[in-house]
C-alpha cells in the first residue's frame, strides 16, 4: 500500500515538473512559432540559478525561487534577442538546427562554469516527511510542488484566458498575419511568450530540483520528455499538455517502479510514437494542422 | 503519371565538367597520399576524415537533399557495426557479405522508423528519430547476452595495415560521393529538391513527396550502415557509444559549415573537423562548446556555409569580368 502511494505521489511529481515545462513549450510553438531544443535546458540553466541564489548566495527558499525565475527571465530575454528573433519565419533547419546549437552551447557552458559534476539544491522541506496514516510518506517539498504547480497553471489559465496580453498570445498563435494587421505587435508578444515560458521552466527547477540533482546535461532528458507530452497532448494544446504530462509523469513513475528501470526512459518514447502512428495531431490537437510545414 | 519532361537534366554544362575535374584531381592526390605521408597516426587521422566524409554525405541526403532533420543517423551506423560483429561472431563469412546484411538491417530499421517519424512535420521526425536512437541504444546496452551491452564486441578481425584501411575507406568515400552526387543530378535528386523547397508544387508536379522522403531516409540509413560494418573491423572493437546522438552535433556542424545539400564544401569541412579538433583543443567540453557556437552562427548568418560563400565569390568575380568585358 505505501508503495502504491509513494508511487502516486512520485508519478504527480512528474506530473507537475512535466506540466510547468510542457506549458512553456506550448507557449513557444503557439506564439513564437519554433520549436525549442533547448527548453530542458532552460530548466537545467533556472536550477542552477536557484542554486547560485539558494545555496551560494543563502536567500531564502521564496526569495530564491522568485530571484532564479526572474533571472532566467532576463536571460532568456537577451537570448531571445539575440538569437531566437533571428531563427524565427526562415527555412525548415532554421529553428530546429538554431536551437539545437543553442542547447548544446547551454550545456557547456553550464559545464564550464559548474563543472559536470552533478550538485544537490536539498531545501529542509525535503527532510520534513509527513506520515499520512499507514498509506505511506509525502515530504514537505513535495506538497510546495503540487501547490507551487496548481498556482502557476490557474495564474497561466487567468492570464490566457482573461488578460490583454494573453488574448494577444493567443491570437498570434491562431494567425500571425491577421494580428499584425490588426495593430498587435507580434514580436513583442512572442517575446512575453519566450519570457514566460522560460520563467516556467525555472519555476519547476526551483519547486523540483531539490528533489533530484543538478547537472549540465540533465536539460537532454526533460526537453525529450516536454515534447514527448507535448506530441501526446497536441502541439498548440495547453490542456492537452497538462493532461498528457499527468499521462506520461504516471506512465514514467510506474515503469519505474514495476519494470527494468533501464526501460523507463523507453516507455516515454514508445508512447510518443504509438500517438503518432494512431493520431498524429495528438489527444486535443488541432486538426488542421496537417502538413510536413507545421509545426 | 504527370510528365516529368521539365525535369530532365539539361544538357552537360560546364560546371559539370569542372566538376568531374576536381573530382578526378581529388582522388588521384588522395590515392596517391600515403606514399607520402609517414606515420601511422597521420594516416589514421586522414582515415577517421574519411569515415566522416562518408557519413556526412550520407547524412547529407537527408538533411540536405530532402530536408528532414534526422537524429538517427550514428544509430544506424551502430546498427551496421553491430550488426557486422554479431554476424562474425556466429559465422563466417567476407566484409563483402557483412556490409550487404548490415545495409539490408539499416534499411529495415529506417523503414519501422520512417512510418511514424514522417506523419507530422519536421519537429516530429526529429523527435522520432530521437526516441528511436535512444530506444535503439538502450536495447543495445541491456541485451548483454547478444551485444555485449557496455563490455563492447571485441576482437573483430581488422582490415588490414593501415595503408590498406586507408584504400578501404577511401574507395568507400568516392563510391559514396559518386553515389550522392549522381543522385542529386537525377531526376529523383531534383524531386528531392522541390519536396524541399515547395511541397504544394511538389504534389502539383506529381511527386509522391511521402516516397521520396522514405526513400531518401532509407538511403541514407543503408549507407550508414554499410559504413558501419567496415568501420567495425577498423575499430575492432563495436561499443554502445559509438552510436551516441550527440555525434549528430558534429555532423549538423560539418554539413553546415560546409554547405548543407552541397558537396565539395562537405568534404573539406569533414576533414577539417576531423584533423583540427585534437590537434588545437583539448577539453571535450570547449570543442563541444565552439561546435554550439560554430552550428548557431552558420544557421543565423551563414546558411549555405563554405560552398555558398565560395559560390557567391565565383559569381561576383565572374559578373564583374562580364560588366568589364
Amino acid at each position: 500500500m505505501s508503495l502504491l502511494l509513494s508511487e502516486f505521489t512520485n508519478g504527480l511529481v512528474l506530473t507537475s515538473y512535466y506540466a510547468l515545462v510542457a506549458c512553456g513549450l506550448v507557449l513557444i510553438f503557439g506564439v513564437v512559432g519554433i520549436v525549442n531544443f533547448a527548453h530542458g535546458d532552460f530548466v537545467m540553466l533556472g536550477g542552477y540559478l536557484f542554486y547560485e541564489f539558494y545555496i551560494v548566495l543563502g536567500e531564502p527558499y521564496l526569495a530564491a525561487l522568485v530571484l532564479a525565475t526572474l533571472a532566467e527571465g532576463a536571460l532568456a530575454l537577451l537570448m531571445y534577442v539575440l538569437v531566437v528573433r533571428r531563427l524565427v519565419s526562415r527555412e525548415w533547419y532554421a529553428p530546429l538546427i538554431g536551437t539545437l546549437a543553442l542547447s548544446v552551447l547551454l550545456e557547456s557552458v553550464a559545464q564550464a562554469i559548474w563543472s559536470a559534476a552533478p550538485r544537490s539544491v536539498a531545501t529542509p522541506a525535503v527532510f520534513h516527511v509527513i506520515r499520512l496514516g499507514t498509506a505511506g510518506t509525502v515530504n514537505e517539498q513535495e506538497i510546495y510542488v503540487f501547490v507551487g504547480t496548481a498556482l502557476c497553471l490557474l495564474t497561466l489559465w487567468a492570464v490566457l484566458g482573461r488578460s490583454k496580453w494573453g488574448k494577444a498570445m493567443r491570437a498570434v498563435a491562431q494567425n500571425r498575419e491577421a494580428c499584425a494587421v490588426n495593430g498587435i505587435n507580434v514580436s513583442a508578444v512572442a517575446l512575453g511568450a519566450f519570457v514566460a515560458a522560460a520563467a516556467l521552466c525555472a519555476l519547476a527547477a526551483a519547486l523540483v530540483l531539490p528533489l533530484q540533482l543538478i547537472s549540465p546535461t540533465a536539460g537532454d532528458a526533460i526537453t525529450t520528455q516536454a515534447f514527448v507530452v507535448v506530441i501526446l497532448g497536441g502541439m498548440g494544446s495547453i490542456r492537452g499538455a497538462v493532461v498528457a504530462s499527468f499521462i506520461v509523469g504516471m506512465v514514467t513513475a510506474l515503469s519505474a517502479a514495476y519494470m527494468s528501470s533501464a526501460y523507463t526512459d523507453a516507455f516515454g518514447y514508445g508512447v510518443m510514437i504509438l500517438m503518432l502512428l494512431f493520431r498524429p495531431v495528438g489527444l486535443f490537437g488541432d486538426a488542421s494542422l496537417r502538413g510536413w510545414t507545421g509545426l | 503519371m504527370t510528365s516529368t519532361r521539365s525535369l530532365r537534366a539539361p544538357s552537360r554544362s560546364r560546371t559539370t565538367e569542372l566538376s568531374i575535374g576536381t573530382a578526378v584531381v581529388v582522388v588521384a592526390v588522395a590515392s596517391v597520399l600515403p606514399l607520402f605521408v609517414h606515420g601511422i597516426f597521420i594516416l589514421g587521422v586522414l582515415t577517421d576524415s574519411l569515415v566522416y566524409v562518408t557519413l556526412s554525405l550520407s547524412y547529407n541526403v537527408v538533411v540536405g537533399y530532402v530536408g528532414a532533420f534526422s537524429f538517427a543517423q550514428p544509430a544506424f551506423l551502430g546498427v551496421g557495426a553491430y550488426t557486422a560483429a554479431i554476424l562474425c561472431e556466429h559465422v563466417s563469412v567476407s566484409i563483402i557479405v557483412q556490409a550487404l546484411v548490415a545495409v539490408a538491417c539499416a534499411s529495415l530499421v529506417a523503414l519501422a522508423i520512417a512510418i511514424p517519424a514522417f506523419r507530422l512535420s519536421h519537429m516530429t521526425f526529429a523527435m522520432v528519430t530521437l526516441g528511436f536512437t535512444l530506444i535503439i541504444q538502450l536495447f543495445v546496452t541491456n541485451q548483454v547476452g547478444l551485444t555485449g551491452g557496455p563490455m563492447c564486441i571485441s576482437g573483430l578481425s581488422s582490415l588490414g595495415l593501415a595503408a590498406q584501411q586507408y584504400y578501404v575507406f577511401l574507395i568507400i568515400a568516392v563510391l559514396v560521393g559518386g553515389f550522392t552526387r549522381a543522385i542529386a543530378s537525377s531526376r529523383v535528386g531534383r524531386a528531392y529538391v522541390a519536396i524541399r523547397e515547395d511541397e504544394a508544387m511538389a504534389a502539383a508536379a506529381g511527386i509522391n513527396a511521402t516516397r521520396y522522403r522514405y526513400s531518401a531516409f532509407i538511403l541514407s540509413a543503408g549507407i550508414a550502415g554499410m559504413l558501419g560494418a567496415f568501420y567495425a573491423h577498423y575499430l575492432t572493437v563495436v561499443c554502445p557509444s559509438d552510436m551516441n546522438e550527440a555525434y549528430t552535433t558534429t555532423l549538423l556542424v560539418v554539413l553546415f559549415l560546409g554547405g548543407v545539400g552541397g558537396f565539395w564544401g562537405i568534404v573539406a569541412a569533414a576533414f577539417i573537423f576531423t584533423a583540427i579538433p585534437e590537434s588545437l583543443v583539448s577539453d571535450p567540453n570547449i570543442q563541444l562548446m565552439i561546435y554550439g557556437l560554430a552550428l548557431l552562427i552558420c544557421v543565423m548568418v551563414m546558411p549555405t556555409g563554405m560552398e555558398g560563400l565560395v559560390k557567391r565569390l565565383r559569381s561576383t568575380l565572374r559578373s564583374r569580368s562580364a560588366s568589364r568585358a
